[in-house]
C-alpha cells in the first residue's frame, strides 16, 4: 500500500504522508515505502508531516529506522510537525535526534546544506 | 462526566478505533496537548497488548473502561494475553529515553510504549491474576 507521495525538488526527495495517523498499523508500510525511495538513490529527504494528526512510538520507530538507513551519507529533515506530534518527539528525546524545522522551504535548505 | 466501555478484538485497527473514540470523551477542561498525550498513552498500551500480549493473534480480546471522575480520569484495560514482564514494569520510564542522540546506529526503534504511558499518566497500576491482566491508568484533572 502506498502511504506516501514523493516529489523531487533540487535533488531532495520531499515525502508527504497520505495518512493522518502514523501508528502501529501504518508504520511498517510507511517505513518500507520510504526505504524504497532511499534505495532508489535519494539520500536527501524532507519528511513533510503536514496533515499528520497522530504519531505513536511505532511511527517514531519507523522514522528512526529510516534515519539509520541513511547512515552517514544521507540527510533527513522533518517539517510541518504539529504541536501535538512535536510533544512526542520531546517526550522521547527524539527532538535531539531529528532535524525539525517549521516549513518545507526551510527543510529543503537544511537538507541541501 | 463521561464513561465508556469497549470490548474489542485485539487488532491494531481496533486500537485505532478505540483511541479515536475515546478522544471524543476527553474532558473539556484538559488542554489539547494533554488530550493528545492521553490518546497516545492509551494507544501505546493497547498496541503492546496486541503485539506482545497476544502476539498479534486476532482471537484475543481487550476491555477498555473509561471513567471521568471529579478530580481524575481512570482508564482500566483488561486482557488475557501474556502479562507485562515484571522487569519492564519495574524499570524507570526514563530508561527508555536514555540513549545517545548522536549515536545513530544505536538509536532505539521500539520499546517506548510502556515508558510513555508511565510518563503521561500520573498513576499506573498493574496486576496479573489467574491469566487476566489489569492495567489502571489515572490522570489528574485540573479543577
Amino acid at each position: 500500500m502506498e502511504m506516501i507521495d514523493v516529489k523531487s525538488v533540487c535533488e531532495v526527495a520531499i515525502i508527504t504522508l497520505k495518512v493522518k495517523r502514523l501508528d502501529a498499523s501504518a508504520a511498517p508500510a510507511f517505513k518500507q515505502n520510504v526505504l524504497n525511495v532511499i534505495g532508489g538513490g535519494e539520500p536527501r529527504l524532507v519528511l513533510d508531516l503536514d496533515g499528520v494528526e497522530f504519531i505513536d512510538s511505532s511511527g517514531l520507530g519507523a522514522m528512526v529506522g529510516i534515519r539509520k538507513s541513511l547512515g552517514g551519507l544521507g540527510e533527513m529533515t522533518l517539517c510541518n510537525v504539529s504541536g501535538n506530534v512535536l510533544s512526542l518527539f520531546r517526550l522521547t528525546r527524539m527532538d535531539k535526534v531529528f532535524s525539525i524545522v517549521a516549513n518545507r522551504d526551510e527543510a529543503i535548505s537544511k537538507v541541501y546544506g | 462526566m463521561a464513561s465508556a466501555l469497549y470490548v474489542v478484538h485485539a487488532t491494531l485497527d481496533e486500537v485505532a478505533r478505540v483511541t479515536k473514540g475515546l478522544k471524543r470523551l476527553m474532558p473539556v477542561r484538559l488542554l489539547q496537548e494533554d488530550c493528545y498525550a492521553i490518546e497516545l498513552g492509551i494507544a501505546e498500551v493497547l498496541t503492546n497488548i496486541v503485539l506482545h500480549g497476544y502476539k498479534a493473534n486476532e482471537n484475543g480480546y481487550i476491555t477498555v473502561s473509561w471513567k471521568e471522575q471529579m478530580s481524575r480520569l481512570c482508564v482500566e484495560i483488561l486482557d488475557k494475553g501474556l502479562p507485562i514482564p515484571p522487569h519492564l514494569l519495574a524499570r524507570e520510564s526514563s530508561h527508555a529515553f536514555d540513549f545517545d542522540p548522536h549515536d545513530v546506529a544505536r538509536l532505539p526503534e521500539s520499546g517506548f510504549g510502556l515508558a510513555l504511558a508511565k510518563t503521561i499518566f500520573d498513576r499506573v497500576d498493574y496486576e496479573s491474576i489467574n491469566g487476566e491482566n489489569r492495567l489502571c491508568l489515572q490522570k489528574c484533572l485540573p479543577e
